[in-house]
């Protein structure tokens, strides 16, 4: 964890193109595994992501 | 926890704690929550370009949570959303444009500030409008009846809008539109960029209410569309910030820990409050925003960002008061029949 911050602290110094697609890169993949992890907990506390039926408005 | 790359020491705790309030409110109203993020992470000791850059790449990763949830439950429309993206970037532009013309003046301060206190107050009656007649329509109908007479009514504009018969037309079934102009469309999402751009926000706030009211989409559709054009245009925003070095990461990834659930909530929630009350609290949060704009042009700007992150904990609160109350109904209602 540390390792791989440091790394991205020292793209940031030493190439500011590559740490902006980087970071993009990180908080898409972040995004992604993290929704399927709160789903799951979320899942388990009994609130669930699913289709209700009910009105519109 | 230190973070080299905006150069502050903040407590991760805090970080997560405002991911997950402004996630609940983002989930829930189809907002990034800019408006609220930057000023606290500026409080918190980041400078104003890092807090703007890392407020990007969160509601990058947030944005992209809370859109697909919504996806999941029907509640967003590509093919408007497409369109939205394509008219609202040349629309930022345009209001970004705006700013340095006004710049030059030396009149950008108060003119914003004055522009954005209009723009919030104004949506906030309209909606407030709304509720007015809709509460006169509970009295007179009961709930179920007035939702659709609220349904007529609200759409009576908008049908108004989409009988303009100017080419090319397209459907939106996701949104239950049978047939509107491609350029009212285009309209809205420039007009919508250009207010985004000029105040310096997502836009989210003025976006929400201009597909409901002027598009005719349900709420829940307008918030995961809106949603989706959040995500391009905090993914350009989080490139450009961090080509110039103005992002930190790290902390980002932090607040993304407390927005990934706050924003599911925030999402699933809607399934349990009804549109019209989605509305209610949504004109309660602009209010309150424009209240804190109000207090830091009179110099107060300390008593508006306390009163911005209130406002954020307190309406997520009430969100997940009132899906948790829904709950509790309906599992009452569910051992009545099993008894």
């Amino acid at each position: 964890m540390e390792a791989s911050f440091n790394l991205l602290v020292d793209l940031h110094k030493s190439n500011h193109l590559m740490y902006a697609f980087a970071s993009l890169a990180l908080m898409m993949g972040a995004g992604v595994i993290l929704s399927s992890i709160s789903a799951f907990v979320l899942n388990l506390l009994g609130i669930k992501l699913e289709k209700r039926r009910r009105e519109e408005y | 926890m230190n973070l080299p790359i905006a150069g502050v020491a903040v407590d991760p705790f805090l970080l997560i704690l405002l991911g997950f309030t402004v996630g609940v409110c983002g989930g829930f109203f189809g907002v990034g929550g800019a408006f609220m993020v930057t000023p606290a992470l500026n409080i918190l000791g980041f400078p104003m370009p890092y807090a703007i850059g890392t407020d990007m790449a969160h509601i990058t990763g947030k944005s992209l949570i809370a859109s697909s949830s919504h996806h999941k439950l029907g509640n967003v429309d590509l093919r408007a959303g497409a369109i939205l993206v394509a008219g609202t970037f040349p629309g930022i532009e345009l209001g970004a444009r705006v700013v340095m013309k006004l710049e030059e003046l030396g009149t950008v301060e108060p003119v914003i500030r004055w522009v954005y206190v209009v723009v919030l107050i104004g949506i906030g009656l309209l909606m407030v409008k709304e509720q007015r007649r809709i509460k006169r329509c509970i009295k007179m109908c009961g709930p179920d009846k007035c939702e659709l007479n609220n349904m007529l009514d609200q759409q009576s504009f908008s049908k108004k809008i989409q009988a303009i018969k100017l080419k090319p037309m397209i459907k939106l079934p996701v949104s239950g539109v049978e047939e509107i102009s491609f350029w009212i469309i285009l309209v809205v999402a420039l007009t919508t960029g250009f207010f985004a751009g000029l105040l310096g926000v997502g836009g989210g706030f003025i976006r929400v209410p201009a597909l409901i009211y002027l598009i005719g989409m349900p709420t829940t559709v307008a918030v995961g569309t809106d949603l989706l054009e959040i995500f391009f245009s905090g993914a350009y925003g989080t490139l450009s910030y961090a080509a110039k070095g103005r992002v930190d990461v790290i902390a980002a990834l932090v607040m993304l820990l407390g927005a990934a659930i706050g924003t599911q909530i925030g999402v699933i929630a809607t399934n349990y409050v009804r549109g019209y009350k989605i509305r209610a609290f949504f004109a309660a949060t602009i209010f309150l925003s424009a209240l804190s704009v109000l207090l830091k042009q009179f110099n107060a700007g300390l008593a508006a960002t306390v009163l911005l992150l209130s406002t954020a904990v307190l309406m997520s609160a009430i969100i997940i008061g009132s899906m948790i109350n829904v709950k509790l109904q309906e599992k009452r209602v569910e051992s009545e029949e099993y008894l």
